[in-house]
């Protein structure tokens, strides 16, 4: 038993090995550690979603897991999705709805999005607000954020959009 | 929020482990539970031990006419799961209704079962289906009715080095079903205000029922409740609508909800009532319906 663990991750396609102390959370490896500032925390308990990542293939909450417990998987975060240049679909679906105003659950909001169309190409404006039912949003009544998914699922089948 | 976090890689090396513990230590599984109470000041544990990694108690299977439950299978993965069918439905029911898409990602089964501060739904249906808890130690294995292991005041029985490994519920019989409902505010991510699991077998085809289980939720904090006087007014009777009036009446009386800043006492009685009236209808319902 130690107070620190060597933890290795894939983060966003990189390996990244760390020591960590037994307390640390996955989200504070992930911002404090690592600089992944679209990870964000909200309320901590799991109750907001603002943190969450997509961990082996599954989105989880970050306040919620220790990172030791995250060991051997891989991450996925905001930041590997795309950047300034080359935005991936759903946010360049996102920025053409105004579908972020405060910004602060954007990034857990994309991640949700792109979770849910890895397992549903074509999802119905009640599947999109199941799946982004974990993560709250103060500005937008959700509806920009509905149509942007939709959206960005359109263009990712290969269909005209705008 | 400082401790110390043992890894182990196996059963056996989690049981030894607590075996020689002085002091109490926490379990993490899914951390849903311990994570909030850490970062609320309700738990300070120095020592937790990680159970994450045990895949041997990852699983979900029938065998022979039972179907074994792991601890540590998480609630999407019961609640995406096609293998509870012949009345056994209510345990996806409960797992597709539980907190949010993510939380049911990291969230398991033996957390809801002893977490202390778990709402303890799945809890509930497992034990309106009558399911066994198979609970480990280094000095041996119980398995005994999961229904013996909910104390009074909503405490979880287990002894001390002890932990719940699987979860055993006999496949119905024919002609039941079972149903989780719960009423909230919210379509997803709902708080429960109360919430209700029901077994219900019927003879055929004079709709007479031979067995009613009812358990009721968050009536009075998350401790489930066994609504058993209410079961026997409806227990060999035949299903009529007279039958539900008297037994809605009965339930009303049994029960003994709570108010707080959510509800109060009157809307949750009269929430579970209207709960068990739309729920035996849809088990009886579900029974003929299939036995055709």
């Amino acid at each position: 038993m130690m107070s620190k663990h060597l933890v290795v991750l894939n983060v966003n396609g990189k390996r990244r090995q760390l020591r960590v102390e037994s307390h640390e959370r996955l989200l504070d490896v992930l911002r404090k550690r690592l600089g992944l500032m679209s990870v964000k925390e909200g309320c901590g308990t799991g109750d907001c979603g603002a943190c969450v990542v997509i961990s082996d293939g599954r989105l989880v909450n970050s306040c919620l897991m220790l990172a030791v417990q995250a060991r051997n998987t891989k991450i996925e975060t905001l930041e590997g999705l795309g950047n300034e240049k080359k935005l991936h679909p759903l946010q360049k679906a996102f920025i053409r709805h105004s579908a972020a105003q405060c910004g602060y659950c954007t990034p857990a909001m994309i991640l949700t999005a792109k979770n849910l169309l890895e397992r549903n190409q074509k999802p119905s404006r009640e599947e999109i607000r199941n799946a982004i039912s974990g993560s709250l949003c103060r500005c937008t009544g959700y509806v920009k954020i509905v149509d942007a998914i939709q959206e960005a699922a359109a263009e990712m089948r290969g269909e005209t959009v705008g | 929020m400082k401790f110390d976090v043992f890894l182990p890689e196996s059963l056996p090396d989690v049981l030894g482990f607590i075996d020689k513990q002085r002091e109490e230590v926490s379990l993490i599984a899914g951390g849903t539970d311990l994570l909030p109470r850490l970062m609320r000041g309700k738990s300070r544990p120095k020592l937790v031990i990680d159970l994450s990694n045990l895949s041997e108690l990852d699983f979900m299977r029938k065998e022979n006419g039972i179907y074994r439950i792991g601890a540590l299978t998480r609630i999407s993965e019961l609640a995406d799961s096609r293998l509870f069918q012949d009345g056994c439905e209510a345990i996806r029911e409960v797992c597709q209704q539980i907190a949010s898409p993510p939380i049911r990602n990291l969230a398991t089964v033996g957390g809801n079962i002893t977490g202390p501060g778990s709402f303890r739904d799945v809890l509930s249906v497992l034990m309106c289906l009558g399911a066994k808890a198979v609970l480990k130690s280094r000095r041996g294995e119980r398995v005994l009715p999961i229904e013996s292991l909910l104390l009074e005041e909503g405490k979880i029985d287990l002894q001390p080095r002890e932990i719940l490994t699987e979860v055993h519920v006999q496949e119905p019989p024919p002609n039941s079903w079972s149903s989780f409902s719960k009423v909230g505010r919210r379509q997803g991510f709902a708080i429960p205000l109360a919430s209700s699991a029901m077994f219900l077998q019927l003879e055929l085809p004079s709709r007479k029922v031979r067995e009613l289980r009812l358990w009721f939720n968050h009536l009075r904090d998350s401790i489930p409740e066994k609504a058993e006087r209410t079961a026997s007014a409806v227990t060999g009777e035949l299903l009529s609508e007279r039958v539900v009036t008297k037994a809605s009446g009965v339930l009303s009386a049994e029960l003994r909800p709570s108010s707080d800043f959510k509800a109060s006492s009157e809307y949750r009685r009269r929430a579970a009532v209207r709960l068990f009236m739309d729920q035996l209808a849809h088990c009886a319902e579900m029974i003929v319906g299939s036995s055709r």
